[in-house]
């Protein structure tokens, strides 16, 4: 019987949004699809174009498969970069993230203007694709995995950091109004009372980006980056397309490897 | 008087060393030293002083790549998420069968594994250059990470109206409308707005591989070393960004 | 005894007031006035009750006394230093010696009793040990000693997280933590108002003591009128922000109380409306 009334309430909601917001959702359908035709137009989205393109798909699979096994041993080294860029891209933005949480966070911050100029810093930091700091480092230090690495610290500084100063300012005030009338500073607040607090949410942030951070890492490659994308890069360049499917496919088989890791760890510690 | 407990345990000192040795050895690999940084100074420093200030006459020239990247992730989200709905029906556990589960989450994951940046290539591969790959290319990444989403939340449903329903004799599709769908709807609209906020930071960087866009008009500039004029298409990029990452937020307070 | 020569009895037996208010004002915004106008002189070791309804500005009365919230004007002087005179490091010497106990107990949830409670000692922490979190030896002693008074003597309670205790349990740590700052003053703010009613008496009951023992001067925020009147050595009542009535327990008759606030159950919740 219990279930029977949660099933009415399930379809009597459903019931009840199509008749009172049936408009509404009439008005936001109608809007999404003018723009969306307006975006195909601009886009010259074409599917027509598409179906042409077939046999040229068609054929590239030809020239991919059967993917070449011999190179695997090759992949071992920079399969190991790529992890590394990313182990390092994502744990040492961490010791920057949190001091930049401190001075941006509304509730812990002592200078309105300079927490105001971090946090754009922060979102120009974490807004400029990883590709892009990349390319630009590149050009700067040539190639290999150091512009690779500089790249991922850069833009996950920047969205760790603003991840970091909403937890921080979703911290319960209470606690931090009992731990001021101790007597403790402004740093030992923020190290006793908010740290301990949002901890799990920071490791999560932390698992996050890892997790991200992998698959950047194998992209990186393409512009000179490091890591098994310029492997890949070169395969491509060279039109050795078997090895480039190899490449990819070692590319999944990590990225599914950490995939599983993290969603382990996060069961376990979170 | 208790004993309070050490903070050095055996286990705790070897994840401590066997982490400091993962370090030692990842800093050597990438290369993250401070000779190498110091080296790498000079370059740096270069770089700055090529790219301010900003090259301010191709403001205008950038107008149209700018709404083409705009366009390219209104698109490919638009059909992303509406592809997504049936394919994350599809994927869930407790609405599909486990012969087509199964075969549709691999699909997905290789859709979302393999990054948008390989799609991208392959489309320009079958297409051509321009932005047309570039939005493929996203809406075949976008329904592998929605479709995954959206089958994890339909997972967690409570299952009791599901039950009821079932018991009175619905077919699949119809408890999932009536059932699933009204648990799962604001999560999806999160989930919208968080891709359509993805998608368009995607698309600059699909340019990079001639995806159309800010990112392809970029890529240009970088390669010919004109620096000025790629810092005015990065601030761009920011501007475009923040001003959509704002509107989401407003959207998902009005919505929810 | 009248009222007057009760007062300066307690007057003549210390030199400095502990707490002394003159004129304290808190206005929130533009025009909201949480308190206006506000003076009192407390004496060392009476046990002095805040009376009113919820909102009236307790709360932020007390919060002025340790200057958790910066009054708009007036003063306020503990022990004869003034706060708003005081520099940062002055006023954290200040916020060492006054400790504070809330309604909803305010303990860092994830971290473990014992460590709730030896932040009562953050204040002279040295940085490198702040840094490492590690406590001396002596401050683990003085936490298990003050858990002990606080009425926790099961050791494995100690190092179990703050959140999984009782309601009663938490605020027997937090009264843990205040011990260990060894105050001068405690600030409670509805210390048992998310108490169950047997956890109330037990909860003013151990105050009450600790407070005796250790010469503590406690102010505390109440809207139970019996328990006030059973613990207080005076009540302050406050309506519309102003103190509505200044005197002993026994001078707050019903039909006093009447004049001022309604009552609902023995609590007040609400002024009384003018006429």
């Amino acid at each position: 019987m219990r279930n029977d009334a949660r099933a009415l309430s399930g379809i009597e909601l459903a019931l009840y949004m199509r008749r009172k917001t049936l408009r509404d959702w009439a008005l936001v359908a109608a809007i999404c699809v003018a723009v969306g035709l307006w975006s195909a137009w601009g886009t010259n989205f074409n599917l027509l174009a598409l179906i042409e393109g077939l046999p040229h798909i068609y054929n590239l699979g030809g020239r991919m498969l059967p993917p070449d096994l011999e190179i695997i041993q090759n992949l071992g080294g920079p399969m190991i970069e790529t992890l590394q860029m990313a182990l390092l891209g994502t744990t040492i933005p961490i010791f920057f993230a949190i001091p930049l949480a401190l001075f941006c966070a509304t509730n812990t911050r002592r200078s309105h203007t300079l927490g105001n100029i971090l946090r754009i810093l922060l979102n120009s930091l974490r807004t400029v694709p990883e590709l892009l700091w990349a390319m630009l480092l590149v050009s700067a230090v040539g190639l290999g995995p150091f512009p690779g690495t500089l790249a991922l610290i850069l833009h996950t500084t920047g969205g760790m950091g603003k991840f970091f100063y909403e937890l921080v300012e979703g911290v319960d005030p209470g606690v931090i109004e009992a731990m001021e009338a101790t007597g403790a500073g402004r740093f030992k607040v923020f190290w006793f009372g908010i740290i301990p607090t949002i901890l799990p949410n920071l490791m999560s942030v932390a698992l996050l980006y890892w997790d991200y951070n992998n698959r950047a890492a194998t992209i990186l490659g393409l512009v000179g980056a490091g890591g098994i994308g310029l492997t890949l890069t070169h395969a491509i360049q060279d039109f050795q397309y078997r090895e480039a499917v190899t490449c990819l496919i070692g590319i999944v088989l990590i990225l599914t490897v950490i995939d599983r890791i993290s969603a382990a760890v996060r069961s376990r510690v979170i | 008087m208790p004993e309070i407990p050490s903070r050095f345990t055996l286990t705790r000192i070897l994840i401590a060393v066997i982490a400091i040795a993962i370090y030692w050895w990842s800093f050597a690999g990438t290369g993250l030293n401070p000779v190498e940084i110091y080296n790498g100074m000079p370059g740096l420093w270069d770089l700055l002083r090529h790219m301010f200030p900003p090259d301010t006459d191709i403001l205008l020239s950038l107008w149209t790549p700018f709404i083409e990247t705009l366009q390219i992730g209104i698109l490919a989200s638009l059909i992303g998420s509406v592809i997504a709905v049936p394919v994350g029906f599809l994927a869930a556990s407790n609405m599909s069968p486990k012969f087509v589960y199964h075969p549709v989450r691999l699909v997905l994951n290789v859709f979302r594994g393999v990054s948008e940046i390989i799609w991208a290539l392959l489309f320009v591969v079958a297409v051509g250059l321009g932005p047309m790959p570039g939005v493929l290319a996203l809406i075949i990444f976008c329904v592998g990470v929605m479709g995954k989403l959206i089958a994890e939340a339909v997972e967690a449903v409570d299952p009791g109206p599901l039950e009821a329903m079932r018991a009175t004799g619905a077919s699949g599709w119809k408890v999932f409308v009536y059932g699933a769908w009204p648990q799962v709807l604001p999560t999806y609209l999160t989930i919208c707005l968080y891709y359509w906020d993805h998608n368009t930071r995607q698309a600059t960087i699909l340019g990079f591989v001639g995806a159309g866009g800010l990112g392809y008009t970029l890529l240009f500039a970088i390669s010919t070393y004109e620096f000025e004029k790629a810092t005015t298409a990065i601030i761009l990029l920011i501007l475009l960004i923040t001003a959509i990452d704002r509107f989401c937020l407003f959207l998902r307070k009005k919505i929810i | 005894m009248d009222k007057a020569s009760a007062l300066s009895e307690r007057a003549t037996n210390t030199q400095t007031p502990m707490i002394h208010v003159s004129g304290l004002t808190k206005v929130y915004g533009k025009d909201i006035q949480a308190i206006s106008d506000i003076s009192l002189t407390i004496h060392k070791g009476e046990f002095t009750v805040l009376f009113g309804p919820s909102g009236v500005g307790k709360s932020t009365l007390l919060r002025c006394l340790n200057y958790l919230v910066e009054p708009t004007s007036g003063v306020v002087a503990i022990d004869g230093q003034t706060l708003g005179d005081a520099s940062t490091k002055e006023l954290l010497s200040i916020r060492s010696h006054v400790g504070m106990i809330f309604q909803e107990f305010n303990l860092v949830n994830r971290m473990s009793v014992i460590g709730n409670v030896m932040c009562g000692h953050l204040h002279g922490l040295v940085a490198w040990r702040a840094l490492t979190y590690s406590f001396t030896r002596e401050d683990q002693e003085l936490a298990i000693r003050c858990l002990r008074r606080a009425g926790l003597h099961d050791e494995g309670l100690y190092f179990r997280r703050a959140d999984t205790l009782s309601g009663g349990q938490k605020q027997r740590t937090a009264i843990a933590r205040m011990l260990m700052q060894e105050p001068k003053v405690l600030l409670a703010d509805e210390p048992i108002a998310s108490l169950d009613v047997k956890m109330q008496h037990t909860i003013m009951e151990l105050v009450s003591d600790l407070a005796k023992k250790d010469d503590i001067t406690v102010v505390m925020s109440l809207h139970h009128l019996e328990l006030a009147k059973q613990y207080a050595s005076r009540i302050i009542g406050l309506a519309g922000g102003r103190v509505a009535f200044d005197g002993l327990p026994e001078e707050l008759t019903d039909d006093v109380i009447n004049r001022v606030f309604e009552l609902v159950d023995g609590q007040v919740v609400g002024e009384a409306d003018e006429e």
